[in-house]
């Protein structure tokens, strides 16, 4: 059966539209969590718009209606960002357009550049999001554009139903898009990465990368505390330390202004020699794999002794990447977790000691009694760790917000608080008791993935904690919270962080096999998610590099890049079109070309078959004028037809007919 | 230099296959079948190319998996749209004869080699902007019927067929020019006045008793092929299967003579044109019509073969195909 249509009718059948508006609204999904509001009613109302025009013929606004609104919208996004660049404007002006053109939908060309439009929100999504679940749901987005891309592209649907043909889309969109991801995955390892980026790059382009702050103000609320993003994982070479021990540095904040502490920007950076003076022993060795926070500092264990490449060691025993982390970045290094670390050469011990005159009255009075007390610094440290351990504090992730003096008002008066406060209220009692101090902050624990025998270290395992400096014994890390008693521990995050692997697994198998395998379930996606940062995410200039010489290719140029990316999609190419142009095998083919050489046989006897002739006709007429050759002619003529026009021709009918044609010897008269 | 004379070897060669015709049946292969970015693709491609630049400058590895997806899709897209013509055979079937300015219905015989479906195939005359659209389904063979303008009367060549495809994505245009050794008739174009002319009524009637009309039934003989449906007996059709034609009038009926030099006031295409218009008329009244040509006499007969030699002799007046 046999329909046509004129390309004059462009008119789209509603289904189609119905199938372009799916596809547009699972396009836009993704961003309009992250627009301003009156961006995501503007976009819904105009989608409703379109929708009750198919459902109820409502009038679509004209010309100067819909000029204005872009207009408006671009004014109102300009108001929003105070630019129209970068990815969230750009983006935002995408949707907005996208939403519009749908008002204006009429020819096939609209419904194009619907599509294309939204190839680019697709790709700007990924600016603010490269997790797997992004991935994943892409997938699906695509097959919906290019489902529609072919509807779009199909006129003929009159006569089937409209729900088969959309269903037969779906299903060719499936098959080109299997067909086409090994070519993809060919061209996203082979295809060059450059190690710079082409030009400089828009300032808010590496945004949405959590992670820890570079000032910490204990007055504040901690942004991170649930959060159960991964920060980094670690590989470690043989068994891990303690779950005690592992205090992973980042940030040391050394300047404190009274309100806010900052990080040292002015930091030295070590040389070798300065590490080899230091007394350290049984370094771990582990490579860590860190997600990008857009910040420059690498984490370690305590001190390091190897500095990974295009990498600094500050005199604060910080470790800091030339620039900042803006995609994950893998680094093998290795740590003494039992040292004696004293460089008074290269300490600024003044500034480790430095507070503005007049914080925290109160606080100054008390540990002034302490100092008169003890004399010895080792004791009054312990002291003041006493104090924080018998009187009634405690260590809560939802502290009551500090308005005056905070160090005076936590202390004295809401004792309850989370590491930072401690940290900071801690370091400060210090540096009055002329002990230089300094607050480290980084991730305390983490937890052991049975999988991939990674240990997982989350954004929720943030900690802060304390660096003290004592003669003759050198830095010293406190940690204020521990000596806080297990019943004034709110948060069990927290709690179990403090314990050892064999008390946390049995505090874990309390809680019931729910549980238990939900917590299975999240490390062995935790594996999965791991293999696509490091493989899919990751896979930069470095880490291509790395892959070739794992194939083979360690000293290759550009061009060699080229000849191989272009070999193999070749030959990739050219077995998808082995298995496209398969020929149907049909009992057809070698009857043709059997009768073929019947003919010209005859051809020989001076009998031509005319196109017009059917074979009986031809066969008949031969017969007429050749009795001799009459029976053979009529015999191979009706096995023909048998085998052209019956329903299922039998192979033997076959060889019959050729043994048939080759025994037909016509003598020439 | 060289680089020239290679150039016009390829436009001559192409221009040889282009002008070729073909007897019997083309099928398509790789030889015949063209393949090209459409509009549309050129557009995708310029798309991809602006993603993959911003995927390096934002060293973002899933702007550019995505951006490779688009582009393998297109270079799988090639494969399909061109395996959706791939291993076609096409030949004409007789076309019926209208009349110049009436839209013909050319049947094209089509054999299927590949695959089982074919979506979207869009067929164009060459001289013609309009394009006809089909979707071929699962069976080897099948006949399509094509609509053709007719703006010439005359025996004349079918004409080149562009037949071309852009399915599935639309990015790319695969196509073939069937160029068959097939002619068409077209009658000429029918003239507006319906009046028989009156004269030649008299002057070529021969002799016999007026009183008998071309009513008037003499008797039965066997049907001949080409004799007026409107005859047949069909009562004895009816009683045992045997197809009689009623005759009328004999030689006493009239003898309507349709003349090239009644009209000789005219050009050539008007007195055709006017001639064409009596044929018609004369062949529904049922009168015996002869045809007067300067270089052929049709002597005076019914039935609709003999409309379609009168016809047919109209149409070809004057061109020597």
């Amino acid at each position: 059966m046999i329909k046509y249509l004129f390309q004059s009718r462009l008119t789209r059948i509603p289904a189609d539209i119905g199938l372009l508006l799916f596809s547009t609204i699972l396009v836009c999904l993704p961003h309009l969590l992250r627009l301003p509001i009156w961006t995501v009613i503007l976009c819904v109302s105009v989608i409703g718009w379109r929708v009750l025009y198919e459902l109820k013929q409502v009038p679509l606004p004209g010309k100067y209606l819909r000029l204005s609104i872009l207009l408006g919208s671009l004014a109102g996004l300009f108001i929003s960002y105070s630019t129209l660049i970068g990815r969230h404007a750009g983006s935002a002006m995408l949707v907005i357009m996208l939403c519009l053109k749908l008002l204006e939908l009429n020819k096939k060309r609209d419904a194009l550049v619907i599509i294309y439009i939204s190839f680019f929100i697709i790709i700007t999504g990924f600016l603010f999001d490269q997790s797997l679940y992004t991935g994943a749901y892409m997938v699906l987005v695509v097959w919906a554009l290019i489902t529609t891309m072919i509807t779009y592209n199909h006129y003929a649907t009159k006569g089937t139903s409209v729900q088969a043909t959309i269903a037969r889309h779906f299903k060719l969109a499936f098959i080109l898009m299997a067909q086409a991801a090994p070519l993809m995955l060919l061209l996203f390892f082979l295809f060059p990465r450059l190690p710079n980026p082409l030009w400089g790059l828009p300032a808010d382009a590496h945004g949405g990368q959590t992670g820890l702050s570079d000032t910490l103000e204990p007055g504040r609320i901690s942004k991170l505390s649930d959060n159960p993003e991964v920060a980094f994982r670690v590989l470690f070479k043989g068994s891990p330390p303690a779950q005690n021990k592992l205090y992973w540095r980042g940030p040391v904040f050394t300047n404190y202004d009274g309100v806010r502490w900052q990080t040292d920007k002015n930091s030295l950076s070590l040389t070798r020699l300065d590490l080899d003076n230091q007394v350290v022993s049984n370094p771990v060795n582990y490579q860590l794999t860190l997600e990008p926070h857009n910040q420059r500092w690498l984490f370690a264990l305590d001190i390091p002794t190897t500095v990974p490449e295009r990498a600094i060691l500050t005199n604060e025993l910080q470790l800091l990447n030339s620039k900042p982390i803006r995609s994950v970045y893998r680094y093998s290094v290795s740590s003494a977790l039992d040292y004696q670390y004293d460089m008074t050469s290269v300490l600024n011990i003044e500034s480790a000691l430095s507070l503005p005159t007049n914080t925290a009255p109160k606080t100054r009075q008390f540990v002034n009694k302490l100092r008169s007390k003890f004399k010895n610094d080792g004791v009054l440290v312990s002291a003041v760790l006493d104090h924080f351990r018998q009187q009634e504090f405690y260590y809560s992730r939802n502290p009551p917000r500090l308005y005056a003096d905070h160090t005076d008002e936590f202390l004295f008066d809401t004792r309850k608080g989370y590491c930072e406060q401690y940290a900071s209220a801690f370091a400060v009692m210090m540096r009055m008791a002329r002990i230089p101090a300094r607050i480290v902050t980084g991730y305390h624990g983490g937890e052991i993935n049975p999988f991939s025998k990674n240990l997982i270290v989350r954004q929720s395992d943030a900690h802060s904690w304390v660096e003290i400096w004592l003669s003759k014994r050198g830095w010293l890390r406190i940690d204020p919270t521990s000596v806080i008693p297990d019943h004034r521990v709110e948060n069990t995050t927290d709690l179990l962080q403090r314990q050892s692997r064999e008390q946390q697994a049995k505090f874990l198998l309390e809680k019931g096999w729910a549980s238990n395998s939900i917590r299975q379930l999240r490390f062995a996606l935790d594996s999965i998610h791991s293999h696509w940062n490091s493989w899919i995410v990751g896979y930069d200039h470095q880490r291509q590099t790395n892959f070739f010489s794992l194939l083979g290719f360690s000293n290759f140029s550009m061009l060699h890049v080229g000849l191989l990316m272009a070999a193999s999609i070749s030959l990739a190419f050219f077995i998808i079109g082995l298995l496209l142009f398969r020929q149907r095998k049909t009992i057809d083919q070698p009857v043709l070309k059997a009768y073929e050489k019947f003919c010209k046989k005859l051809v020989r006897c001076g009998f031509e078959k005319k196109p017009y002739e059917t074979a009986t006709d031809f066969a008949q007429r031969v017969a007429l004028k050749r009795q001799d050759l009459k029976q053979d002619v009529l015999h191979i003529n009706s096995l023909y037809n048998q085998l052209r026009y019956a329903s299922a021709p039998s192979r033997e009918l076959l060889l019959n007919f050729k043994t048939l044609v080759q025994k037909f010897r016509p003598t020439q008269r | 230099m060289n680089h020239s004379l290679i150039l016009n070897y390829i436009k001559q060669s192409q221009m040889r296959r282009l002008s070729r015709l073909e007897k019997g049946s083309i099928c398509l292969h790789r030889l015949n079948i063209y393949i090209l970015p459409s509009r549309q693709g050129l557009f995708f491609a310029l798309i991809i190319t602006l993603m993959l630049i911003g995927s390096i400058n934002y060293h973002n590895s899933l702007g550019f998996m995505f951006t490779f997806l688009l582009g393998s899709l297109a270079v799988i897209d090639i494969l399909h749209t061109y395996r959706n013509i791939w291993r076609l055979r096409f030949s004409p079937a007789h076309s019926p004869p209208v009349f110049c300015g009436q839209t013909m219905t050319v049947p094209l015989k089509l054999e299927n080699y590949g695959k089982p479906t074919r979506e979207e195939l869009c067929f164009q005359f060459a001289d013609d902007s309009e394009q006809q659209i089909f979707d071929i389904e699962e069976s080897q063979f099948q006949t399509i019927q094509l609509q053709r303008q007719t703006t010439k009367r005359g025996l004349q060549p079918l004409g080149r067929i562009i037949v071309s495809t852009t399915y599935p994505m639309g990015l790319f245009r695969a196509w073939a020019v069937l160029n068959f050794d097939h002619k068409i008739l077209v009658y000429p174009r029918p003239a507006e006045s319906d009046r028989l002319p009156a004269e030649s009524n008299s002057n070529h009637k021969t002799t016999g008793s007026l009183g008998q009309g071309s009513d008037d039934f003499v008797g039965l003989r066997n049907y001949h092929p080409g004799d007026s449906m409107r005859h047949i007996f069909w009562k004895a059709y009816a009683k045992n299967h045997t197809l009689l034609t009623k005759q009328f009038g004999g030689e006493q009926q009239q003898q309507l003579w349709l003349d090239w030099q009644l009209l000789s006031g005219l050009d050539v295409e008007s007195r055709l044109s006017q001639l064409t218009r009596w044929v018609i008329e004369a062949h529904h009244s049922d009168v015996s019509y002869g045809l007067r040509l300067p270089d052929t006499v049709i002597s005076p007969s019914t039935g609709d073969s003999h409309q379609h030699q009168c016809l047919r002799a109209l149409a070809r007046f004057g061109l020597n195909d």
